[in-house]
């Protein structure tokens, strides 16, 4: 009698859970129809639509602002389930006029539509181009713009589209971005002493309102030395410490003070960028492909750096460089537009954040790259 | 033993020399490094290297204006630019401001930027939202500098903490207030209270980098709220503009101290 009592349960417990399991599916189903339905389309124009969606499947491009949404409700589904896609369906609606009624800015139409035609080593020469960088200065908010300035640099690296893009392509393509990379930073930095000569003949004769309507060459070299640290650093390219660390011994950080970076105006980039990128590649280097020695020199480096308090870098979430809204829009300062609606419309990616300030004092710094350098010389015993 | 004295080691006239030398040496290089304060009108433009570009609009194409700048940090001589409670502020000076053509051409910019409408002055490269905001509150000062915003621990510029900016909740503000608050995706943030009703806010005024300053009015239709804030704007559930001056909300809004 137990015994079938318990079958009873048994069974009775497989259907109810088999039950649950085609309602849930049911509901599944009915909330991916719902989606893919309304997708929200921005008029991007120029654009592919398809580069703006986080989804794999290719958005309708329609106006949905005044279409009343007919969903299939045919099915017996659970009421709570319908409510929940009226609930969705309402929203994506409202959200819909909302995005219709704030059309993409132009400039960043004509930028997008600039950067989709660019190859990387295109992309990566034109991080100093004027349009994207009158286009990215109004985010430095308070903030001046002056490459080389450690404040200009991360705020750059925060807001600037074509490092968006160039992160996301070295993702898929390490390797390739790598060399190119190495090459860039070795000719930048042989020729910067000469630029930067250059740039201080010219603006010794400056007076009155300048003319200069683009960045001076020196000051280029420095926005592609700083956006090539930080790609290497991003991707986690353990092999070019080395060649950065020789970037640093080559302009003499350890004889200045970096804990004023304004001061470091013949410096072809920021030391306190370059020793954070550093570090954040001894952070990550994996410890299989350091020999005993490697390995030590890395614990004595990271004590170090512990000591000082160097803070942990931040990953953000931001609009990838092809989406029609970027997150500073200031027209999307609203928690629910920005977070839920908008984000949900476009693509969007992780960038590593530096923090807004490192307090390192000239020893601190001196110490710091003695034992980055000695971690080098473990790691890399063959390199040149 | 035998004793070093000055006869033995080194003469006098040398070590004056070498006095008088380094003296130059430390005034030249604050000078030329641009950390300690000077007086705006009697900088050396000749010996400032550092340059800083905004954005200017001519025609369809957009250019940069640049002009030399000179960072006060760590020694402020000359305490020039601090609040009406003392304290000094780390600040920029301009070489030049926009006139004439380019002044013409940076409007064209912001207004291509933002919404014509709204803009009541125009734009300037000396005055950023927080030199603007305290502009005309500290008696006497006048912040026709560039205030730095400092590090996010505002350690580097006590802006932030001192008396002057209101960190209340919105819904206790006064006209002529100086709202102060933090940008999720940028940086802390100043606003002047222009008008108020039942003290909430109905007409805010703002500028954003070297932009001319702009007015929202938190419960009217102007769709743009003030630069990189979240908590002005339009909600698009109700269809109404709905101000929501919280603080703490996840560490972004006002601060609390």
């Amino acid at each position: 009698m137990n015994n079938n009592k318990k079958r009873v349960h048994i069974l009775v417990g497989i259907i109810l859970a088999g039950l649950i399991i085609v309602i849930v599916l049911i509901w599944l189903q009915g909330k991916e129809e719902g989606k893919e339905n309304i997708a929200l389309v921005p008029n991007m124009g120029i654009v592919e639509q398809k580069n703006t969606f986080k989804s794999n499947k290719i958005a309708k491009n329609i106006d949905i602002s005044e279409t009343s949404l007919e969903l299939d409700k045919n099915n017996e589904l659970d009421a709570t389930v319908n409510k929940f896609i009226d609930q969705s369906t309402a929203e994506i609606v409202q959200e819909s006029k909302a995005l219709n009624k704030y059309p993409v800015h132009e400039g960043r139409k004509t930028l997008v539509d600039k950067m989709n035609t660019e190859s990387l080593e295109e992309c990566f020469m034109n991080t100093a181009e004027t349009y994207g960088l009158c286009m990215m200065i109004p985010s430095y908010g308070s903030f001046l713009f002056s490459p080389g300035f450690y404040s200009s640099d991360i705020m750059m690296i925060k807001s600037m589209d074509r490092m968006r893009k160039l992160v996301e392509f070295a993702k898929r393509n390490p390797s390739e971005c790598a060399t190119f990379l190495d090459r860039q930073i070795r000719e930048i930095g042989s020729s910067f002493d000469l630029h930067y000569r250059k740039y201080l003949e010219e603006i010794n004769d400056m007076t009155g309102s300048s003319t200069k309507e683009e960045l001076w060459q020196s000051q280029k070299d420095r926005v592609h030395l700083t956006a090539a640290v930080y790609l290497l650093s991003e991707n986690n390219i353990f092999d070019s410490l080395p060649t950065l660390l020789s970037l640093s011994k080559s302009n003499g950080m350890k004889r200045k003070s970096p804990d004023e970076p304004e001061q470091a105006d013949s410096w072809p980039i920021n030391p306190q960028f370059l020793i954070y990128s550093m570090h954040r590649l001894v952070i990550n280097f994996p410890e299989n492909l350091l020999n005993e020695q490697a390995l030590q020199s890395r614990t004595e480096y990271l004590k170090k750096a512990d000591e000082l308090q160097i803070p942990l870098p931040e990953t953000v979430k931001v609009a990838s460089w092809d989406s029609p809204y970027k997150e500073d829009d200031y027209r999307f300062q609203v928690p629910k537009l920005k977070k839920e609606m908008y984000m949900r419309a476009q693509k969007e990616m992780n960038l590593t954040a530096y923090p807004l300030s490192i307090k390192l004092k000239s020893n601190d710094v001196e110490a710091l790259l003695d034992k980055l350098d000695n971690f080098c010389t473990k790691a890399f015993p063959n390199a040149n | 033993m035998k004793r070093l004295t000055y006869k033995h080691s080194i003469s006098k006239p040398f070590i004056y020399l070498g006095l008088v030398a380094l003296m130059m040496v430390v005034s030249l290089s604050d000078y030329c490094y641009a950390s300690a304060d000077m007086d705006p009108g009697s900088i050396d433009w000749g010996s400032v290297s550092l340059t800083t570009s905004f954005p200017k609009k001519v025609g369809s194409n957009l250019v940069l204006f640049t002009t030399k700048y000179y960072h006060a940090t760590s020694s402020l001589i000359n305490s020039h630019c601090k609040t009406d409670y003392g304290t000094k502020l780390e600040h920029y000076h301009f070489q030049n401001d926009f006139s004439g053509s380019d002044l013409t051409y940076a409007n064209a910019f912001w207004d291509w930027f933002y919404p014509t409408s709204t803009r009541i002055s125009g734009a300037t490269d000396q005055t950023n939202c927080l030199c603007y905001a305290m502009d005309g509150y500290a008696g006497s000062a006048n912040y026709d500098y560039w205030v730095d915003p400092g590090d996010e621990d505002h350690q580097g510029n006590d802006m932030f903490i001192d008396d002057c900016m209101i960190r209340d909740p919105i819904h206790e503000v006064d006209a002529d207030d100086r709202l102060a608050y933090l940008c999720e995706y940028g940086i802390a943030h100043a606003t002047i209270v222009l008008e108020e009703s039942g003290n909430e806010p109905t007409c805010l005024e703002w500028k954003n980098n070297a932009s001319g300053v702009y007015q929202f009015d938190p419960y009217g239709a102007d769709p743009y709220s003030t630069p990189g804030c979240k908590d002005i704007s339009y909600n698009p559930f109700t269809g109404t503009y709905e101000p929501d001056f919280y603080p703490g909300d996840n560490a972004v809004g006002f601060y609390e101290w």
